[in-house]
């Protein structure tokens, strides 16, 4: 037991006090002490000039000496080194939070650019920091190495791309992406995002709002008219959502037809013509029945020769049915 | 860390295009490389890096061409290339008559372009790591070209090398994605 200790513990300061001071160690332990050092600087003086130049000093240590950890251990992926990945990105870590105004999206397309600057850069210094030409053989690994970075890039670029165009019509993530030859969908993400799902329900309540306890003549005259109603519907809807960008992809139409009971059935479409799974796009289909409440309940209010003018009630399905393709009837 | 919650409201990830770019593009290397040993009878190791090279920086073109141009499309366009994109299909629309055509006129328009690429980059490859497979000229561009175009002259091989692996590589990937649509429509 105690000479399993021994030897965990010959492990461990083997690791923590290196054996000369040119090691890996110094550095990080430089790194520590500036970051330590520029934590008392700051509770000391506040922000400042010094504490930016302390802490990026520790920075500074900090990849060098886990580059040089990683280059020691020689820890490769694919056959090729790690270390200077690993540097760029502490770089990148430090650059872009330290300025304000690039994102994080600019520090990772930036990392495998500034990751192959670190390699290239030694390549084009002698000893003497004197700037000099890589042998043939190295500029050509340069070169490739440099192509592979700009395409990580690029790719890094593309994938933040897709997540603006998400934005920009969130819609789509309702759709199925399975025949598409870019992206996979994460599961569990947006199911709920379609917009028309949104405006259906809001339809809903609008209707309700102007149609629900109204006298029944009213609401004929509301109906005559629906097509120019829910245009104003519509406008507000969408006025009030966000994306802005997919508004005009989206169309609300109605169709009226007579139902029992002397009341009328309403099927509110939410047509989408926008990119779809679905070639001829799709529509989102609630159904609402508008009649007239019975005159029963009322019956004993009213005069036999001045019969009551009854009132609308409004009941909509809860289901949302989509439809491939555009419906066949858009005007009733 | 601010870092983490950028990919938080992730819903895709570009994975498939990441690996059939990956595929493709070895396809293409191993292809070209083979044409350039073969016709400019160079060794095998050089060959897969000129092909590597040549490759990779028209690919690196491509998506930046791509990457500038997207956001000054019309909206019209653009909702169309997001649609190729996220579904693999265009919608309908009225300009969806006219996309197969532009798709396709587009690919020989590339064709050309990554060939005239390749040779211009083949040959400043060459010279940068110090084996050039064409000498470079010490007489101005102008005259180089007044040069070629003399009937006497017959073109360099390279040309020829780069526009052969071109076109093979181009029929390979062509094949290749016309295979993978018709599986995705059967499925």
């Amino acid at each position: 037991m105690i000479k399993l200790f021994q030897i965990v513990w010959g492990w461990i300061s083997g690791i923590v006090f290196p054996k000369d001071y040119y090691a890996w160690q110094t550095l990080i332990y430089l790194g520590f002490f500036s970051f330590a050092m520029s934590w008392v600087a700051r509770l000391a003086v506040g922000q400042g000039i010094t504490v930016n130049v302390i802490a990026t000093a520790g920075w500074i240590f900090f990849a060098l000496g886990i580059g040089w950890l990683l280059e020691d251990a020689k820890v490769r992926l694919f056959g090729l080194p790690v270390a200077p990945w690993v540097m760029g990105a502490i770089v990148c870590i430090y650059f872009f939070g330290l300025v304000r105004w690039l994102t994080w999206a600019n520090g990772f397309i930036a990392w495998p650019l500034v990751s192959v600057a670190i390699v290239a850069i030694p390549q084009f210094l002698t000893w003497e920091l004197r700037p000099k030409l890589p042998a043939p053989m190295m500029r050509q690994q340069l070169i490739l190495l440099l192509l592979v970075a700009l395409l990580l890039s690029n790719w890094f670029q593309f994938y933040f791309r897709l997540q603006n165009w998400l934005d920009d019509y969130p819609s789509l993530l309702a759709d199925d992406f399975s025949r598409s030859g870019f992206v996979v969908k994460l599961p569990d993400q947006g199911e709920d995002q379609a917009r028309g799902i949104v405006l259906l329900t809001r339809t809903e309540i609008e209707i309700k709002a102007d149609l629900e306890e109204t006298p029944w003549p009213h609401v004929e005259r509301w109906l005559l008219n629906m097509n120019e109603h829910l245009e104003s519907i519509e406008d507000t809807i969408m006025v009030s959502l966000e994306s802005s960008e997919e508004g005009d992809l989206w169309r609300l139409a109605g169709l009226r037809r007579g139902a029992d009971n002397n009341g009328y059935a309403l099927d509110l479409r939410a047509i989408w013509s926008g990119p779809s799974s679905i070639r001829e796009g799709y529509y989102l289909e609630k159904t609402c029945t508008v009649r007239p409440r019975s005159p029963g309940a009322r019956a004993n209010e009213a005069t036999l020769d001045n019969p009551p003018t009854p009132l609308a009630v409004v009941e909509c399905d809860l289901e949302i049915v989509k439809h491939p393709g555009q419906p066949t009837v858009v005007e009733s | 860390m601010p870092v983490f919650t950028l990919f938080d409201q992730t819903a895709v990830l570009p994975l498939k295009g990441i690996i059939f770019q990956t595929v493709l593009l070895l396809v293409a290397i191993v292809l070209e490389a083979i044409v350039l040993r073969q016709r400019l009878r160079l060794g095998f190791q050089p060959s897969i890096r000129y092909a590597a090279t040549i490759n990779l920086l028209t690919v690196v073109l491509g998506w930046t061409v791509f990457l500038a141009t997207e956001p000054l499309l019309s909206n019209a366009v653009r909702t169309q290339i997001i649609s190729y994109v996220m579904f693999g299909n265009f919608y309908a629309s009225p300009l969806s008559g006219n996309l197969n055509v532009a798709v396709v006129i587009a690919g020989l328009i590339t064709f050309f372009l990554t060939f005239w690429a390749k040779v211009i980059a083949l040959e400043w490859l060459t010279w940068s790591v110090g084996t050039p497979i064409v000498q470079r000229d010490a007489t101005s561009n102008v005259s180089r070209f007044r040069y070629r175009r003399s009937p006497t002259q017959t073109t360099s091989p390279h040309v020829l090398a780069v526009l052969q692996a071109n076109a093979l590589s181009f029929s390979a990937v062509l094949a290749l994605l016309l295979l993978r649509y018709g599986l995705s429509q059967r499925l």
